[in-house]
């Protein structure tokens, strides 16, 4: 039998066991990060249904890359070529091999330079031969397609869909070029020794014998597996210092998440391998609307998340980020990237002692409904008063909480990153509203809205945006709408929508209302005012409202109706349109019903704020 | 006879503001941090529209950003900037556009460093 051992194949085995110890402590060190609940969450789900879930889920995402070709069929068909098919060389090298020498277990590289050592003659050429070696070219064929792609991708990422591409440090460079490179070697150390020996299929086999007829082509199989192996030595061993740490940890990072682990503060580890899961593969930049807005300021995810996990430091892009959640949305990792954000800003302590208002005062009545306006809605004060126009002609028995102007939410403290000022306004806010004995919580701010949601508990109490009040309302013939003429369209907030799955209700209160609803059919944009970026300047915030409102008056409508007070201050300047609330829209589209009059002056206000 | 007998109004006894002692150093680290607030222009929009009746001014008054010269020492008053709740109005309603948010979130972390206790 043939030796299964040549000395060139040590390069790569030294950079593959470098790598492999590396990720055997990762794996140790992640799992230790987490917080003893985490971990018994993750002893406890090894055996159930949720491994095999998650394996379901590895295939389908670190091999098929199934989310990146929602966002692209080139861009996918980059992505799964590469993993997906050289997954495929290593297997059926594998069988191949094992095939052959009847060993199930062998030394790595076997598999891995399995056409090196299959040339000689003491392995005939058997029935199976010509179809291992048909499939081998093919899947050779598909990596090199997608690889194509990868690097026109890197000049010109328009031909694959990306109007950007990610800007990469020099070991992401180098590791970049070595996997370039291990492929067009791999086909050339495979075409030479096929030519020499006459084997191989319709790739290796023709390529071989093409070199056979010009260059002397025995003496230069060892030179093309000594550079196969190099490169791959140097890939392997690059790996663990760059992105593609992402290839092993993506997967650990899918057990994690299917067996409930989330990203907190008690758990550094997972905050680890989150940070080692991004692939830097860029597609958060074309999502983030300040590429568009300002080119030269770095604040995306992938550059985020590098300047975390090589500890660069932020330079201010961590307080120029909108946290509007498009990347999040974007991301085919599905990284937590906001709650990563948030964590990494500095908690100095703002709003940990609080406001000095005096406790508000039950006015003996007992209100079924609470209405929460918040602090921007006070800015905008045409909504108050439609909201008050709505509940009055819904005969609602309700109560306005925060008249004074003075009760704060939490939010835009824990978009800060303050964590301990946040969670106390939340606890004092919480018992203020148990206290009232309301059933139901209407806010007209999707930023209050959402950590109603997501954080209070408030048990017996229904918590609804007012558009999705109105919504209701007029579902249950409780308001009587005139239908307009004209046509409008619908911006949605990003906290209401892509934060808290509040898409069809506004629409179906636009379609109500106006003629005809011209939504252009986009993911929700970032309005430029967000809470979210204490550093971003005015500049950057009106070229990100400009963008956004070009897109949404792409249809030309008569209005532009949102459900945010603060989208409605930011786009209000610039917009070519009237921009308007909801609830304004409704309150002056009711049918006046004389026998329950309204004050006249409060109804005069609210026209004169629609345009 | 003095003057207050005499027109049966006084004087206040003379004040004077000493340029040599105004400590600018916060002043000039914030402005660092966050360019903007050199354009304030000390209206007030801010504290008018604070839930809480501070305000970007307020604060700043407080930490004594403009004359360290005066009673204003220490630790400023951190409740005062504690209580902020970065809700962003003031910076809705600012003229000039300043990022009061990080304006406060760094005067705090300021005040937290002690690098204010002069």
């Amino acid at each position: 039998m043939q030796s299964l051992y040549d000395p060139f194949v040590l390069l790569f085995t030294a950079g593959f066991t470098f790598t492999g110890i590396w990720f055997v402590f990762k794996v140790i060190s992640w799992f230790f990060g987490l917080s003893t609940t985490d971990r018994r969450l993750v002893t406890r789900g090894i055996l159930t249904i949720k491994t095999w879930q998650a394996l379901v889920e590895v295939v389908r995402e670190s091999l098929f890359h199934r989310k990146i070709f929602k966002t692209g069929f080139r861009l996918g068909y980059m992505h799964m070529s590469l993993a997906f098919g050289w997954f495929m060389l290593i297997l059926i090298g594998n069988i191949e091999s094992t095939y052959y020498t009847s060993q199930l277990f062998k030394p790595i590289y076997v598999s891995v330079f399995w056409r090196f050592f299959d040339a000689g003659p003491s392995f005939p050429a058997a029935a199976w031969a010509p179809g291992f070696a048909f499939w081998m070219d093919l899947f050779l064929l598909f990596v090199l397609s997608g690889l194509t792609f990868a690097i026109i991708k890197r000049f010109m990422p328009k031909v694959v869909g990306m109007r950007r591409t990610t800007r990469h440090r020099l070991p992401d460079r180098l590791a970049i070029f070595s996997l370039w490179m291990i492929f067009p070697i791999r086909l050339l150390a495979e075409s030479a020794t096929c030519g020499a020996n006459g084997t191989g299929s319709f790739l290796t086999g023709s390529i071989g014998s093409l070199m056979a007829a010009i260059v002397p082509v025995q003496s230069l199989v060892l030179p093309f597996w000594w550079a196969y192996s190099l490169v791959l030595g140097i890939f392997f061993l690059a790996l663990p210092f760059t992105r593609y740490t992402h290839i092993p940890s993506e997967a650990v990072l899918i057990f994690f998440r299917r067996y409930g682990v989330r990203l907190s503060e008690q758990s550094p580890g997972y905050t680890n391998l989150s940070l080692n899961s991004c692939s830097s593969c860029g597609i958060c930049i074309d999502a983030c609307q300040i590429s568009q807005a300002d080119p030269s300021l770095l604040v995306q995810s992938t550059y985020f998340i590098r300047s975390l996990r090589y500890k660069t430091g932020c330079n201010g892009a961590e307080w120029a980020c909108l946290q509007c959640g498009r990347c999040e949305d974007a991301c085919p990792v599905g990284l937590e990237l906001m709650p990563l954000r948030r964590l990494a800003l500095p908690d100095a302590g703002i709003g940990t002692v609080l406001s000095p208002v005096a406790p508000r005062k039950s006015n003996g009545s007992h209100p079924r409904i609470l209405y929460f306006a918040g602090c921007m809605t006070h800015l905008n004060p045409g909504i108050i008063q439609s909201m008050k126009l709505i509940f009055n002609a819904s005969h609602a028995l309700w109560s306005f909480f925060d008249a004074d102007g003075q009760a704060c939410c939490g939010r835009p403290l824990r978009l800060a990153g303050q964590a301990d000022g946040a969670d106390r306004q939340r606890e004092k806010l919480e018992a203020e509203f148990l206290a009232t004995g309301a059933s139901l919580l209407v806010t007209s701010c999707p930023i209050c809205y959402r950590i109603f949601k997501e954080e209070y508990a408030l048990p017996g109490m229904r918590i609804l945006h007012h558009s999705q009040y109105i919504n209701e309302l007029i579902e249950w013939k409780r308001l009587r709408i005139d239908k307009q003429a004209g046509s409008a369209a619908w911006h949605e907030p990003c906290e209401l929508g892509r934060g808290c799955g509040v898409i069809t209700e506004p629409r179906q209160v636009l379609q109500t209302i106006y003629q005809s609803d011209v939504t252009p059919t986009l993911k929700g944009l970032c309005c430029g005012g967000s809470l979210g970026a204490p550093g971003l300047d005015p500049v950057t915030r009106k070229a990100v409202a400009l963008g956004a409102i070009s897109q949404l008056t792409v249809h030309q409508p008569d209005y532009l109706v949102t459900g945010c007070p603060m989208c409605k201050k930011s786009f209000l300047p610039i917009s070519p349109v009237p921009v308007v609330d909801i609830a304004e829209v409704t309150a002056a589209a009711l049918v006046k019903e004389p026998k329950h009059s309204v004050n006249p002056e409060t109804q005069r206000q609210v026209l004169v704020t629609i345009p | 006879m003095s003057t207050q007998e005499k027109f049966g109004f006084g004087m206040n006894e003379g004040r004077m503001l000493d340029l040599d002692l105004v400590d600018e150093r916060l002043n000039d680290k914030l402005t660092q941090k966050v360019p903007s607030w050199r354009s304030c222009l000390r209206c007030g929009a801010c504290v008018a529209t604070c839930p809480v009746g501070i305000g970007m001014l307020g604060m700043a008054t407080a930490a004594g950003i403009n004359c360290r010269n005066r009673q204003v020492t220490a630790s400023g008053n951190p409740v005062t900037v504690k209580n902020c709740l970065l809700c962003g109005k003031c910076q809705l309603v600012c003229p000039r556009g300043i990022q009061t948010r990080l304006m406060a979130i760094e005067l705090m972390k300021e005040i937290q460093n002690h690098a204010i206790a002069v």
